[in-house]
C-alpha cells in the first residue's frame, strides 16, 4: 500500500519536474509572450482532444446507422426556427447530428494527416539521413528522385497516386483500404522538403568530431545515424512537420471533396462538406458551413503554431 | 392504341406547352444546362436519355411521337403490316441528310443493320429484323416472329446516312477496336431540325437550325447550347444568375427556392422512371461480401430488405415529395401497370430482422452496393438512405457510389453484388421491362440486354415470350400484369419511387414536359 | 554557367525519361488497354488477338521504345471515355487552363508584391498586422471552400458574375480559343482566378516582407539612406530589387502549383481545363489520358524550371549557380 503510494508520489514528482522543466523551457516563456500562438495551441488540443475520444465529446454515435431517425433530417442549427437544443448544429439529410459528424469527420480527417505526416517523416528522414551519410551515388539518385517529384505539386502528386492506386488495386480492394491509400498518397507528395534538409544537415553533422569518433570507434552505422545525427536534425523536421500537417489536412480535404479521398460512409471533413454543397442552395447551408469553418479554423491554427514554432525553435528556417 | 390515360396526360402536356410558332427574325439561343454530357455523338453507342435527348435533335427516326405521344410519321410517311410478320414501310420524298445527300431505303437498311452489331446499345430494339428495300423510297422490314410493338421500337433507332458512314468509316457504333479514332463520337450527320455545329466534349455542344428542314417547326429556337454541369448547385447557380435558359435535371431540393424566383418557372410531370434496387441472383458466393453464401438468392433476404425501406421517409426528405412511393418496377401509364402492386408492403423493422434471423443470418452480413452519383435526381444521397435503411434491421451495407462513367461500364459487365436502376419503358409498355431486364441474357435476341440480376429462370423466360407472343392485347395484359404480380411479390427488386421530373427554365421559354424525359426541341418556344 | 545550364538540360531530359518511364508502365499495366476496349466479358482469343495487332506481345523494353516514339510523334492513343486522340483532348483544354493559371498569378503578383513591400516597411502598423492576418487566413483556406463561399455570394446571392464556365470565347488561330477578349469571358474568369490566387497572394506578399526586412537590414540599404537618398527611392530602388530574385523564382515554381490546384478550381466552377479533365479521367479510370496528362505536365514543369534558371542567370549575375544546383 505504502510502496504502491511512494511510487505514484515519485512518478507524479518525475512528471510534475518535467512539467516544471516545460514552464521553464525557451518555448514555453515564448508561448507565454505570445497569447496568439498560445490561443492557437488551446484550440489545436481541443481539435485533438474531440477528435481522440469521439464518444464522450459527441452528442450522438453518428456512425451507428441504426439510430439515425429520419423524423430529424434537415433540423435546422438549435438557434433557428424549428431547431432543437439536441441537434445544436442542426442535422443533415440522414437525421444525422451535424456536430457529431464533424467531430467524427474530425478524426477520420486528423488521423488521415497525422498518419500521412508521420510516413512521410519517416521516408524523408530516412532518406535524407542515408543520402546525407553515404553521398556518392546513392546521395545523387536519392536527390535526383526528390528533384523529380519536387517539380510536381503536392495536390497533383496526391491525386495522381491515389488514382494509380485505384486503378491498381481494383474498385472493390480500394473501397476497403481507401484510408490507406489515401494516407500514402499524402504521404507520397510531402517527403521531399524532410530528405532534403536532414541530408544537409547530416552532411554538415557527419563531419563533426564526435561522429567521427564514433565512427572510428567502430559503432554500427544505424546506430550512429540515430543516436548522434537524428537527435541534431530533429528540431527543424519537427518545424517543418507542423507546417505540412496543415497542408496535408487540406490535401485530405480536397481529394474527399473532390471525390476521390474517403468513402462516404466515414466521412472525413471534406466528404461532409461535399455533401453539404449540394444543399447551399436550398437553403440547408449549416451541411456545408459548419464543417467547412471547422476546417479552416483548424488549419488556420495549426499554420499559427507552425509559424510560431518555426520563429521560436528555427529562425534559420524563414 | 389510345388510351384513356393516354387523353389525360395528353392534356396536362398540352397545357404547359405554349403554341406559339412565329418565324424566327432573330437568333434564340436556348441554353440547356444538364448534370452530364452525351456521351458520344453515335446514336447507337449509347443507350442512356441524355445521350437520346442531344442527339434526337439532330437525328430522326422512321416513326415519332406527336404531343400527345402517339406515333406520328417522321421520316416514313406510312407504314403498314402486310403479313403478321412483314410491315411495309413508305419514306417521305425529299428528305436530305445535313450533307446534303438525300434519304433512300438503304440508309434504314444500312441503319438497321449497324444497329444489330455487336457494340450497339440499341440491338434489342431491332433484334433479327431484316430489311429488304423495294424502291428508293419503300422497303419491307420483316422480324423473326410478330410483333406489334415493332413500329413502336423504331422511334429510338435514328436514321443515319450510309454514305456518310461509310466514307468515314463509322460502320459500327463507337468502333475502338481498329486503334482508330471514331468518327462517330464528335460528328453527326442526320437529316433533323438542327446540325451539329461544334461539339467540345465535357464542356459545350452547340446546334444550329437547319434553314432547308424538310418538317414543320412548333419550335422557334435558332440555336442551342448544350451545357453539362456535373454538380448540383453551380447548375441551379446558373438557371438563377441567368447563364441557363432550362435545367432539365433539377436537384430535388433546390425547386422550392427556384419557385420562388420571378424570373424562372417550374414544370413538372410524372415520370415514367421507377428508381430501385437490384441484386446479384446468380453467383453462389456473392462477389462484394463478408459471407460464403449468396444471401441474396433467399427470397426472405430480399423480403427483409423491402420490409426495412421507408419509402415515405425518402420521398419526403431526400426527394422532397417530388416522387411517389411504390413497391413495382412499372410506373403508372405503361400498358401492364396495377396499382395493386404499389403498395405490397409497409415498413415492419421486427418483421425485417426476423426474416433475416430464418434466412440464417441473425447478425446480418456485411456487402458493397453500387450506385451511380451523377445519373438520376439526388441518386447518392437516395443511396446513403437506402445504406442507412438497411443498417437499421442489422446488415452492414458499404455504399460504392461513382460516376455513370465507371458506374453502367461496371454493371454492364454485371460486376455487382447490389445495384441501383431507374428505368423506364421507352414504349410505355411493361413488356420491354420484362424482356430486357428478366429473360435469360441472349444478346443476339435483345433478350435479357439489362438483366444486371443475372436472372437464369427457363420457365420464367417461357412465361415472359408467351405474353410477348400473345396477340391478343386484352389477354396479353392479362399475362404481363401475372408477371408483374410474381416479380412483386418475388421481390426481384426493391423498389423506391416513381420520380417526379422537373424542368426548371426561364418565365419566356415553353416546353412541354414529357414524361419519359425527353425534351422534344421541336416544340421549345422562346419570346 | 555553360556547364551549368547544360547540366541543366540533362537533368530535364532525365527527368522527361523517368516520367515516359511511369507513365508507359501506368499505360501498359493499369485498367489493361486490351480489357478496356473489348470489355471484361471477351474471350481469351479475341484479346490475345487485339494485343498482337496493338503490339502489345513483344518484349518490355520494344514496347517501351514504341510508346516513345509514338509519343514523340504526338501519339497518345486513344481516350477509352472520349473515343478521340489524346493529344487532341489535351490541346483543346490547355487554353482554358493557361490562361487561369496566368490571371490568377497576375492578380497575385499585383496584390501580393505591395503588399509585401507595405508590411516589410510598417511592421507595427495596424494595417499591416490586418494585412498579416488575412494572408494567414488565405494560406489556410482549402480553395475549394473559397470557390463555394465565391459562388454563393457572387453568383447566387448578388447575381453578379457567372457561376460556371468560360463564357463567350474567341478563337486565335487554329490552336488557341480566349475567354479575355469578351466581357462574358473576362466576367468568368475573375473568381476562378481569385480562388487560385488566394493562397498564392498570402505565399507572395511573406516572402516578399521577409526579404525587403532583410534587405532593409543589409548595409548598402543603410548606405544609400546615409547619402541622404529620399526614402522611397531606396526603398524602390534598391531593397525591392534584391527582393526580386526569389520571388521570380518562386513564382516559377508556383505556377506549376497553380496548375496542381488548377484541379480543384475547376472543377468548382466547371472550368473545361486540363484539370477537369484530369479528375474526370481519374474518375473514369482513362488511363491513356492519364498517362499523357503525367508526361505534358513534366514538360510543362521542367521547361517552367528551366526558364526560371534562365531568368535567374539574367537578373543576378552575381549568383553562384553552382551552388544552386539544389533548386529544381
Amino acid at each position: 500500500m505504502s510502496a504502491l503510494s511512494t511510487s505514484a508520489r515519485s512518478r507524479w514528482g518525475r512528471l510534475s519536474d518535467a512539467a516544471r522543466r516545460w514552464i521553464d523551457s525557451d518555448l514555453a516563456r515564448d508561448f507565454r509572450s505570445s497569447p496568439v500562438a498560445l490561443f492557437a495551441l488551446v484550440v489545436v488540443s481541443l481539435y485533438v482532444l474531440a477528435a481522440s475520444f469521439p464518444s464522450l465529446v459527441a452528442p450522438h454515435p453518428v456512425f451507428d446507422l441504426s439510430t439515425l431517425d429520419f423524423a430529424d433530417a434537415f433540423r435546422p442549427p438549435a438557434w433557428l426556427e424549428g431547431g432543437s437544443w439536441r441537434f445544436v448544429l442542426g442535422a443533415d439529410d440522414q437525421g444525422r447530428d451535424v456536430l457529431s459528424a464533424i467531430i467524427y469527420g474530425l478524426r477520420v480527417s486528423l488521423f488521415v494527416s497525422v498518419a500521412a505526416v508521420a510516413l512521410s517523416v519517416a521516408i524523408g528522414v530516412s532518406l535524407g539521413l542515408i543520402a546525407g551519410f553515404y553521398g556518392g551515388w546513392i546521395d545523387s539518385l536519392i536527390m535526383r528522385v526528390a528533384d523529380v517529384q519536387l517539380t510536381f505539386p503536392a495536390m497533383l502528386v496526391a491525386v495522381l497516386f491515389d488514382g494509380l492506386l485505384r486503378s491498381a488495386f481494383g474498385e472493390q480492394a480500394h473501397q476497403r483500404h481507401a484510408i490507406s491509400i489515401i494516407i500514402v498518397a499524402i504521404a507520397l507528395s510531402g517527403w521531399v522538403q524532410y530528405a532534403r534538409t536532414v541530408r544537409g544537415s547530416t552532411l554538415v553533422v557527419s563531419r563533426h568530431n564526435y561522429v567521427l569518433a564514433a565512427r572510428m570507434m567502430g559503432q554500427p552505422t544505424g546506430f550512429i545515424l540515430f543516436r548522434h545525427i537524428l537527435p541534431n536534425v530533429a528540431t527543424p523536421v519537427f518545424v517543418i512537420a507542423t507546417i505540412q500537417l496543415a497542408v496535408a489536412i487540406i490535401l485530405e480535404a480536397t481529394l474527399s471533396f473532390v471525390g476521390l479521398g474517403v468513402p462516404p460512409t466515414q466521412p472525413s471533413l471534406g466528404t461532409l462538406i461535399r455533401v453539404g454543397n449540394g444543399y447551399l442552395l436550398s437553403g440547408e447551408w449549416w451541411l456545408a458551413m459548419f464543417p467547412g469553418f471547422a476546417l479552416l479554423f483548424l488549419v488556420l491554427a495549426v499554420n499559427l503554431l507552425g509559424d510560431f514554432l518555426r520563429d521560436a525553435l528555427n529562425p534559420s528556417l524563414k | 392504341m389510345l388510351k384513356p390515360t393516354w387523353r389525360g396526360l395528353a392534356g396536362i402536356i398540352l397545357s404547359t406547352g405554349l403554341l406559339v410558332s412565329s418565324g424566327p427574325a432573330w437568333t434564340k439561343t436556348l441554353r440547356i444546362g444538364a448534370q452530364a454530357d452525351a456521351g458520344t455523338m453515335d446514336p447507337q453507342a449509347q443507350n442512356i436519355q441524355t445521350t437520346i435527348t442531344l442527339l434526337s435533335m439532330i437525328y430522326e427516326p422512321l416513326i415519332t411521337r406527336d404531343k400527345a405521344l402517339n406515333k406520328a410519321p417522321a421520316l416514313a410517311e406510312s407504314w403498314t403490316q402486310t403479313n403478321p410478320t412483314t410491315w411495309r414501310f413508305k419514306l417521305r420524298p425529299g428528305v436530305k441528310f445535313h450533307d446534303g445527300s438525300a434519304l433512300s431505303s438503304a440508309d434504314v437498311a444500312f441503319t438497321i443493320l449497324r444497329a444489330q452489331g455487336a457494340t450497339s446499345q440499341f440491338a434489342s430494339y431491332v433484334a433479327g429484323l431484316t430489311v429488304t428495300p423495294v424502291d428508293d423510297l419503300t422497303f419491307d422490314i420483316v422480324s423473326p416472329r410478330p410483333d406489334q410493338l415493332l413500329p413502336d421500337k423504331l422511334l429510338y433507332v435514328p436514321i443515319m446516312s450510309k454514305l456518310w458512314s461509310e466514307k468515314n468509316n463509322a460502320l459500327t457504333p463507337q468502333n475502338l477496336k481498329d486503334k482508330q479514332e471514331s468518327y462517330t463520337a464528335l460528328n453527326a450527320n442526320g437529316t433533323g431540325p438542327y446540325r451539329l455545329a461544334s461539339r467540345a466534349p465535357d464542356s459545350k455542344t452547340v446546334l444550329q437550325r437547319v434553314p432547308q428542314y424538310w418538317g414543320p417547326l412548333d419550335g422557334d429556337i435558332t440555336e442551342v447550347v448544350w451545357t453539362p454541369i456535373a454538380s448540383d448547385p453551380t447548375r441551379v447557380a446558373a438557371l438563377l444568375s441567368g447563364e441557363l435558359d432550362i435545367v432539365i435535371d433539377v436537384p430535388a431540393q433546390d425547386v422550392a427556392r427556384l419557385q420562388q424566383n420571378a424570373d424562372l418557372k417550374i414544370a413538372k410531370v410524372d415520370e415514367f422512371r421507377t428508381i430501385f434496387f437490384g441484386f446479384d441472383l446468380k453467383s453462389d458466393k456473392l462477389k462484394y461480401a463478408d459471407t460464403d453464401r449468396n444471401p441474396f438468392k433467399d427470397v426472405r433476404v430480399r423480403q427483409a430488405i423491402n420490409l426495412a425501406v421507408d419509402r415515405d421517409a425518402v420521398v419526403r426528405t431526400v426527394m422532397r415529395g417530388l416522387a411517389s412511393p411504390t413497391t413495382q418496377i412499372l410506373a403508372p401509364g405503361n400498358v401492364g401497370y396495377d396499382p395493386a402492386l404499389d403498395r405490397t408492403v409497409t415498413t415492419n423493422r421486427e418483421r425485417a430482422r426476423q426474416l433475416l434471423a430464418e434466412a440464417g443470418y441473425p447478425n446480418g452480413f456485411g456487402f458493397t452496393f453500387d450506385c451511380p452519383n451523377d445519373r438520376y435526381v439526388n441518386d447518392e444521397q437516395v443511396c446513403k438512405t437506402m445504406a442507412t435503411m438497411m443498417s437499421q434491421i442489422g446488415l452492414k451495407p458499404t455504399l460504392n457510389a461513382m460516376p455513370r462513367a465507371r458506374y453502367f461500364p461496371k454493371i454492364w459487365d454485371r460486376d455487382t453484388s447490389m445495384y441501383m436502376m431507374g428505368f423506364n419503358s421507352p414504349y410505355f409498355d411493361g413488356m420491354y421491362s420484362l424482356e430486357t431486364m428478366l429473360m435469360t441474357r441472349d444478346d443476339k435476341k435483345g433478350e435479357g440486354i439489362y438483366n444486371y440480376s443475372n436472372v437464369a429462370d427457363p420457365a420464367l423466360d417461357k412465361e415472359i415470350a408467351a405474353a410477348r407472343d400473345e396477340m391478343d392485347p386484352r389477354k396479353r395484359e392479362a399475362m404481363m400484369k401475372a408477371l408483374y404480380k410474381k416479380i412483386t411479390d418475388d421481390v426481384f427488386f426493391v423498389s423506391l419511387y416513381n420520380q417526379v421530373l422537373v424542368y426548371a427554365m426561364r418565365k419566356n421559354v415553353s416546353t412541354p414536359v414529357r414524361p419519359d424525359n425527353w425534351l422534344e426541341i421541336r416544340w421549345v418556344t422562346m419570346n | 554557367m555553360i556547364v551549368y545550364l547544360s547540366q541543366r538540360l540533362g537533368q530535364t531530359v532525365l527527368v522527361l525519361a523517368a516520367v515516359s518511364l511511369l507513365a508507359f508502365l501506368m499505360f501498359r499495366f493499369l485498367g489493361d488497354p486490351v480489357v478496356a476496349i473489348l470489355g471484361a466479358n471477351s474471350t481469351g482469343l479475341q484479346r490475345d488477338e487485339l494485343r498482337r495487332q496493338m503490339g502489345l506481345d513483344g518484349p518490355l523494353p520494344l514496347q517501351f521504345i514504341d510508346y516513345v516514339v509514338s509519343m514523340l510523334r504526338g501519339d497518345f492513343g486513344l481516350s477509352y471515355r472520349l473515343g478521340q486522340p489524346v493529344l487532341r483532348v489535351l490541346a483543346e483544354r490547355v487554353p482554358a487552363t493557361m490562361e487561369l493559371a496566368l490571371v490568377g498569378m497576375a492578380i497575385a503578383l499585383c496584390i501580393g508584391i505591395p503588399a509585401g513591400v507595405y508590411t516589410a516597411l510598417r511592421p507595427d502598423g495596424l494595417l499591416s498586422r490586418l494585412t498579416m492576418a488575412a494572408s494567414l487566413v488565405g494560406i489556410s483556406m482549402p480553395s475549394f471552400f473559397m470557390g463555394m463561399l465565391l459562388i454563393f455570394i457572387f453568383s447566387v446571392t448578388l447575381g453578379w458574375l457567372p457561376s460556371f464556365g468560360r463564357g463567350e470565347t474567341v478563337r486565335l488561330g487554329s490552336l488557341w480559343t480566349t475567354g479575355l477578349l469578351t466581357i462574358s469571358g473576362l466576367k468568368a474568369i475573375l473568381m476562378p482566378a481569385i480562388t487560385i490566387s488566394v493562397f498564392q497572394i498570402a505565399m507572395i506578399m511573406r516572402l516578399v516582407r521577409a526579404q525587403m526586412i532583410e534587405a532593409l537590414r543589409t548595409d548598402f540599404v543603410r548606405f544609400a539612406r546615409a547619402r541622404g537618398l529620399p526614402g522611397r527611392a531606396v526603398n524602390l530602388r534598391h531593397a525591392l530589387a534584391n527582393t526580386l530574385v526569389p520571388v521570380v523564382t518562386v513564382v516559377g515554381l508556383q505556377l506549376g502549383s497553380i496548375i496542381g490546384f488548377a484541379v480543384v478550381t475547376e472543377t468548382v466552377f466547371q472550368w473545361p481545363g486540363l484539370g477537369l479533365l484530369f479528375l474526370q479521367s481519374v474518375a473514369a479510370a482513362d488511363i491513356p489520358v492519364l498517362s499523357a496528362f503525367l508526361v505534358f505536365i513534366a514538360l510543362v514543369f521542367v521547361t517552367i524550371n528551366f526558364l526560371t534558371d534562365l531568368l535567374y542567370v539574367a537578373i543576378d549575375p552575381r549568383i553562384r549557380l553552382s551552388d544552386k544546383g539544389g533548386i529544381a
